[in-house]
């Protein structure tokens, strides 16, 4: 059996102006050309299919295209949301994208309850795949948690991460290829500078040992760095389609291409790495304006930040950067360090009285009687009284 | 402060009870339609903190409270740290206001903490730091008025930061100093001319001056009074021995007058002695008067009774004359009693005539409906005789319908039977036409077959000869390769053998070593013959499979043949039937079967349908004669019927009038009866009327005779009663004669003149005493004057003192006391005027002190009314404060924006440095709806926690965001959603107020606002459910 596992995909994204829809789908055009080619039986989609909870039309309409695509080349597909995914807006859309073999898991469940799925390809060979979504720290911690004791609410989050791995993981089988999909954050994986970070603080991870350890392959989502989790199952993150920040300057992106067979429980899979063709690349250079003149041939295609060190502000330099290359989307001046004057600046958060007895230091040229503050503590309540009634 | 839990009721348009808790929520959008009341879920959460509610001046609060409801309730619970408190407030709307704190113990109960107003809000204000203002300042991020700060124009930018950083307090300061200072301005002005106009020249001397005066005056005042003291006594003497001489004189007077009243009680002494003399004849005049009034009265009473007595005799004459009229009616009752008699028979009778009057209007009745019977049954015969005659019509249609259908029963009958033959012929017409097409279809198949099985014969021919070349071809590579190693070999070992050698293999020695013979390549030899075997491998497998193919073919070559012989013969069977079954129809149909060709079974159904058709008129046309049948037997009926009736009906008529008439004579020999006694149409109620006058005439004979008797009894008595009278009256007269006679011999015994004289001598009882009185004071009067006189001339001798002498003395002692109480009065004067100098140098010494104090007071208000002026301290605030804000603010959107925007704040502009675009800056009203979000949230969160740290506030937990937008460009939209879901860092609570549906989408968490109709109601959507 060969499965792809392709994630977070970011559809409708808007970064420094840009929506970058085109190479979305010059990327998906080749993946979907590829898992006809290749006769894939089985996609992966570990989440983040979307940008926001509320994408627009475009995006949705390259996306659609794509998961009807696959699905009419004979292949099944398993698509779980990510933190970015509306939930309950996924678990809607797949009641119709079923009717092309393309499952969606938006809202966490049980193995009852339908997290859990056996897929069966033309040659009858059987699949497993057991799929636990992106469950926000308020899905199961509650902010009564919060307000007690923080640690112990990060003890909960991934305590319930393993009941729930426990549970899905309970429908495999020995005479399947077992899959596991999650959307999460595991502990010593990397991060770039896309997540979103309010997610990916290392107080919410989950722990790569709570991975099941029968599964055949683990298809990870959320960061956006291709890479394998050291653990051990062979379980990877799949990463974005395309590099989305500039932080991920220079770093391949590729899917995972994984050959396996129905045997005994934990066998693994034979994992392949297979670069997403079509996106742009995100260039971070440093250079003067003459060295960017001189090498901007080299530089017309992809999206460049540029850092111009200077030796004193130019007003001109932005539309000087842009006129060389209209693909630049951050020019950034870089001046030598001045050293600002320290003014003698009061501390912040003042209360009144204080900045009144620093004005008439400053106004008279000498300290205010304790009268003078006195009365303009009274004067200040007393009109700061008719305020509040 | 983290809320936890609200509950609302009452207030503005949340009339029924709304709850929201909050524990699950973390970041959500607070959304509805403009006007539901999003703001006012915040309002509540003041209004149960602070007891106020925000917008609302303190005043008209009451009127938040919902239509149609007398009172607002809130009930917040809200986390502090570790502690759990709950504040419920209700406002009524009379502005009564109830309030209770309460904090959860480790029970877990709520232990109360305050429960007056002012003392709840003060713990409420303790416990978060903050007042009212303060924390809607800083819990209730005013976003959307920062963004209309950067987009306003320049002059109203500086009163709108004022408003948002609340330095109008300044100014409210400001004017207060001022307020303050021109009232101290007037008091001190007011305090120095007091000073200088009414206590100049006020000191300590002039009030010792006083004092020595006070001295000098008491001194005096003992003098004065000794002296008053010695004219006091002297003026008591003189006044005993004026009033003695006064008196002397006085009794000297009255004894004079008493000697003029003498003669004058000589009178009255002789008045009371004749009075005593007349008043025992007295006594004698009263009798004889009072015998002549006795004699009078007798009289009068004798007069009384002869008047009634002639009275009575009048009435008895009149009612006499009455029973005369009475008696004379009377005899007319005898006849009145006969006629009576009469009209009770006739009464009797009428029973029975009102019977018969009643039996002949029946018996009328009666008649008429019989001849309106009779009519109708006349008609009905009428009308059932002419139905007869139009269903007779009918009739004879109907048969002529029937005998034109042209319908043959013979024919269907036989056409029925042989129905289901006809059908079997067709079937079996159909199967052999079907098996003879299938026959020729086979066997088209079967000649193909027999072509391919040819061909393919030709083929396995060929492959056999592939396969025998390919044989011979192996072989020869075979051979090939043999020689090919045999003759490398033996190159090989050619090698080895030198002359003179021995052979490594035989041994012998070799002589000259063989040729070096040509050797084909071995390994090409060997893939020749790999080859070759493949080639002859294949040819001979391709023979085989063309073999194996070719017996199959020929195989089921064989089997269709027989199948199609079967075929044919069973073909045949089936066209034999058909040719037998079709005889079998012509023979049963005989003459009526169909002279020219085509198909036997179709025209059998043809003809079948044909009759069916003629088959349905007829039996309509039967069917309808029936029916005209029927309806003319029921005809007929009804005629007969009618008649018998008819009959009937003549007999009953012709009865009823025998009867009728009989009746009649009776009636008329009763009503000639009745005539006869009286024309009265009720001769009951004359009976009536005469037995009525009867009794009334009876009555009046009895009441007469009764009248006249007692008249009579009345006029006896008055006779008797007038004899009686005059006789006393008679009596009484002569005993009054008689005492008249006796009084005149006494009164001239006594020796007075008349009766009158004696009258006029009389006198009463009280004027005899105080005649006797008056003459016994004159005589004691006159005594008691001379004795006094003799005392008060030995008492005074000749010291007399006059008026004059007195008056003098007096005036002596008036001077004297008057002297004495001025001495008193100016030294009380001197006193109080001391008393007074002391307290006015005392107020002295206060006055300066208050000057003192007024002017301290005003040199400072003075100073910080020119200080707190809006273009100084004001001025000064507003650029520190807005300054430290920009700065605060530049930190956070560098965070917010992930390093890309900063801001800097100078030219009285705030300005935003795009680092993306080379530091490019743009001033605020420049920037574009993305930049304005970022930068007005970065404001308004650092303006909240500048508020926080400036008065030391706790940790406020919750946020909310009045994002103020009218529209969001897609752009826009989602850089404000990513921002805002950067801003629920720390598990603190986010609530974003908007009314922008995409806006809200991009929370997964939403408390929806709905609007009814009056009132809205509050839901919260999107808590995740455990999985």
């Amino acid at each position: 059996m060969r499965i792809v596992h392709t994630s977070d995909w970011h559809a409708g994204r808007r970064w420094k102006g840009l929506q970058r829809l085109d190479e979305l789908e010059a990327v998906l055009e080749h993946l979907a050309a590829f898992v006809e080619r290749e006769s894939i039986d089985l996609v992966l989609h570990s989440g983040d299919v979307f940008e926001s909870r509320n994408p627009p039309a475009e995006a949705e309409q390259l996306v659609n295209r794509f998961l009807v695509r696959v699905g009419r080349a004979g292949a099944h597909m398993l698509v779980i949301a990510g933190n970015h995914d509306d939930p309950a807006r996924l678990d809607a859309r797949s009641l119709l994208t079923e009717l092309v073999n393309v499952k969606i898991v938006g809202r966490p469940r049980s193995a009852a309850r339908g997290g859990s799925f056996v897929v069966e390809t033309h040659r009858g060979e059987k699949a497993v795949v057991a799929a636990l979504p992106f469950a926000s720290p308020g899905a199961w911690v509650s902010a009564l948690d919060l307000a007690g004791d923080e640690e112990a609410a990060r003890r909960k989050y991934a305590r319930m991460f393993e009941l729930a791995v426990r549970d899905l993981s309970g429908a495999f089988r020995r005479d399947a290829v077992n899959l596991f999909m999650a959307h999460t954050h595991l502990e010593g994986a990397l991060f770039g500078e896309s997540e979103r970070r309010v997610h990916i603080a290392e107080d919410w991870a989950a722990s790569p040992q709570a991975l099941p350890s029968a599964a055949s392959y683990v298809a990870l989502g959320h960061l956006h760095k291709p890479q394998q989790v050291d653990v051990g199952v062979p379980a990877y993150y799949a990463g974005s389609l395309i590099q989305l920040d500039f932080g991920e300057a220079g770093e391949e992106k590729t899917f995972n291409v994984i050959t396996a067979s129905p045997g005994r429980l934990g066998k693994p899979g034979m994992v392949e790495k297979v670069p997403y063709e079509g996106g742009l690349p995100l260039i971070d250079l440093r250079a003067s304006l003459a060295e960017l003149e001189a090498a901007a041939d080299r530089y017309r295609k992809g999206w460049i930040r540029v850092t111009v060190p200077l030796t004193k502000a130019d007003p001109d330099l932005n539309r000087k950067v842009r006129d060389l290359l209209p693909n630049v989307l951050v020019v950034r001046a870089e001046l030598p360090e001045v050293e600002e004057p320290a003014e003698s600046r009061l501390e912040t958060g003042l209360p009144p009285v204080g900045h009144y007895a620093a004005y008439h230091f400053r106004e008279h040229a000498q300290a205010a009687d304790l009268a003078v503050l006195d009365t303009f503590q009274d004067l200040y309540d007393q009109a700061s009284g008719e305020d509040q009634l | 402060m983290r809320p936890v839990h609200l509950a609302v009721e009452g207030l503005a348009c949340f009339r029924e009870r709304q709850q929201i808790d909050f524990r699950l929520l973390e970041l959500f959008a607070i959304s509805g339609p403009t006007g539901a009341g999003k703001s006012t879920l915040l309002d509540a959460i003041i209004f149960a903190l602070y007891g106020e509610i925000p917008r609302v001046n303190f005043q008209s609060r009451t009127e938040m409270i919902s239509a149609a409801r007398d009172r607002v309730t809130v009930v917040l619970d809200f986390d502090v740290g570790a502690s759990r408190y709950r504040i419920t407030r209700v406002l009524r709307r009379n502005g009564v206001q109830m309030v209770r704190l309460e904090e959860r113990d480790a029970s877990g109960s709520f232990r109360s903490l305050a429960d007056q107003v002012r003392t709840a809000t003060d713990r409420v204000v303790q416990i978060l730091g903050l007042g009212a203002a303060a924390f809607m300042q800083a819990v209730v991020l005013p976003q959307g008025e920062f963004a209309r700060f950067l987009k306003a124009p320049p002059r109203d930018r500086r009163s709108m930061l004022r408003t948002l950083l609340r330095l109008d307090v300044y100014e409210r300061m400001r004017e207060q100093a001022q307020r303050l200072s021109a009232l101290e301005k007037v008091a001190v002005d007011s305090l120095r001319k007091l000073l200088t106009d009414e206590y100049a020249g006020l000191d300590e001397s002039a009030v010792a001056g006083l004092v020595a005066e006070q001295a000098e005056v008491v001194e005096s005042l003992a003098t004065l009074r000794q002296r008053r003291d010695v004219i006091q006594v002297a003026l008591a003497r003189a006044q005993s021995l004026h009033a003695k001489t006064r008196e002397l004189r006085q009794v000297e007077t009255r004894r004079v007058a008493l000697q003029k009243q003498a003669k004058q009680v000589k009178v009255e002494q002789a008045r009371i002695e004749a009075a005593a003399r007349a008043a025992p004849l007295l006594p004698l005049l009263d009798e004889a008067a009072r015998a002549f009034g006795a004699a009078k009265t007798a009289t009068h009473a004798a007069e009384e009774a002869k008047a009634r007595k002639d009275v009575a005799q009048q009435e008895w004459q009149a009612k006499a004359g009455a029973l005369e009229a009475a008696e004379r009616a009377g005899k007319t009752i005898q006849m009145l009693r006969v006629q009576v008699g009469r009209l009770h028979q006739v009464i009797g009778r009428l029973p029975e005539q009102e019977q018969l009057a009643a039996t002949l209007d029946r018996q009328t009745q009666e008649a008429a409906a019989l001849k309106d019977q009779r009519t109708a049954l006349a008609a009905a015969v009428e009308s059932a005789l002419a139905a007869q005659a139009k269903q007779e019509g009918a009739v004879h249609a109907a048969r002529q319908a029937a005998a034109a259908s042209g319908y043959d029963p013979e024919l269907d009958e036989l056409l029925q039977t042989e129905r289901d033959r006809a059908v079997e012929l067709g079937a079996a017409r159909r199967a052999a036409a079907e098996r003879r097409a299938e026959l020729a279809r086979k066997l088209e198949a079967a000649t193909e077959h027999a072509r391919e099985v040819a061909l393919l014969k030709k083929r396995v021919e060929s492959a056999r000869r592939t396969a025998a070349k390919a044989k011979r071809g192996f072989e020869a590579a075979e051979e090939a390769l043999h020689l090919a190693v045999s003759l490398n070999e033996a190159n090989h070992l050619r090698e080895k053998l030198l002359p003179g050698q021995r052979c490594p293999v035989c041994e012998q020695l070799v002589d000259t070593p063989p040729a070096i013979q040509l050797a084909p390549e071995v390994e090409a030899a060997r893939a020749a013959y790999r080859a070759a075997r493949d080639k002859r491998a294949d040819a001979e497998a391709l023979a085989r499979r063309s073999e194996a193919a070719l017996t199959g073919e020929e195989a089921q070559l064989l089997a269709a043949r027989q199948g199609l012989s079967e075929l044919e013969a069973r073909c045949a069977e089936i066209e034999a039937g058909v040719a037998a079954a079709e005889a079998a129809i012509f023979q049963t149909l005989d003459a009526r079967a169909p002279q020219g060709g085509g198909v036997i079974e179709a025209w059998i159904e043809r003809r079948i349908a044909a009759l069916a058709k003629s088959r349905k008129v007829n039996a309509d046309a039967q069917a309808q004669q029936a029916a005209a049948e029927g309806a003319r037997e029921k005809a007929m009926a009804a005629e007969t019927t009618a008649r018998e009736r008819l009959g009937e009906k003549k007999t009953l008529l012709m009865r009823l009038e025998k009867e009728r008439r009989a009746g009649l004579r009776r009636l008329q020999a009763l009503q000639a009866a009745v005539r006869a006694v009286t024309r009265s149409a009720d001769p009951a109620a004359e009976a009536g009327a005469l037995e009525e006058q009867i009794r009334q005439i009876e009555a009046n004979l009895k009441a007469a005779a009764e009248a006249a008797a007692s008249a009579r009894n009345r006029l006896a008595t008055a006779e008797e009663a007038q004899r009686l009278t005059a006789e006393s009256a008679l009596t009484a007269l002569e005993a009054a004669l008689k005492r008249a006679q006796s009084r005149d011999q006494e009164i001239e015994r006594a020796g007075f003149e008349n009766e009158a004289a004696i009258r006029k001598a009389l006198l009463d009882k009280a004027t005899v005493n105080r005649l006797e009185e008056q003459v016994q004071r004159h005589l004691q009067d006159a005594h008691a004057a001379d004795a006094r006189l003799a005392e008060l001339g030995a008492e005074l001798g000749d010291e007399r003192v006059s008026d004059q002498q007195l008056a003098a003395v007096e005036k002596l002692a008036v001077n004297a006391t008057a002297e004495v109480e001025t001495a008193l009065g100016r030294e009380k004067r001197l006193e109080e005027q001391i008393r007074r100098a002391r307290e006015r140098l005392e107020r002295l010494q206060e006055l300066r002190e208050e000057l003192r104090r007024e002017e301290a007071a005003l040199h400072v208000h003075e100073l910080l009314a020119a200080d707190l002026r809006n273009d100084r301290f004001q001025a000064y605030l507003l650029q520190e404060v807005f300054t430290e804000l920009v700065r605060g603010a530049s930190a956070r959107l560098l965070t917010l924006t992930e390093e890309r925007y900063s801001l800097r704040f100078n030219d009285d502009a705030i300005r935003v440095v795009d680092h993306d675009n080379a530091d490019e800056t743009r001033i605020s009203d420049t920037l574009s709806g993305g930049e304005t979000f970022l930068t007005s949230l970065a404001l308004a969160l650092e303006l909240s926690d500048q508020v926080q740290r400036a008065v030391g506030a706790v940790n406020l937990d919750s946020l909310f965001i009045d994002e103020g937008f009218g529209t969001l460009d897609p752009d826009t939209l989602s850089l404000v959603s990513e921002t805002l879901q950067n801003l629920r860092i720390g598990g603190r609570m986010v609530g974003v107020i908007t009314h922008i549906p995409e806006l809200r989408d991009e929370f997964a968490q939403q408390v929806i606002v709905i609007k009814h109709q009056g009132y809205s109601t509050v839901e919260v959507r999107g808590l995740a459910e455990p999985a």
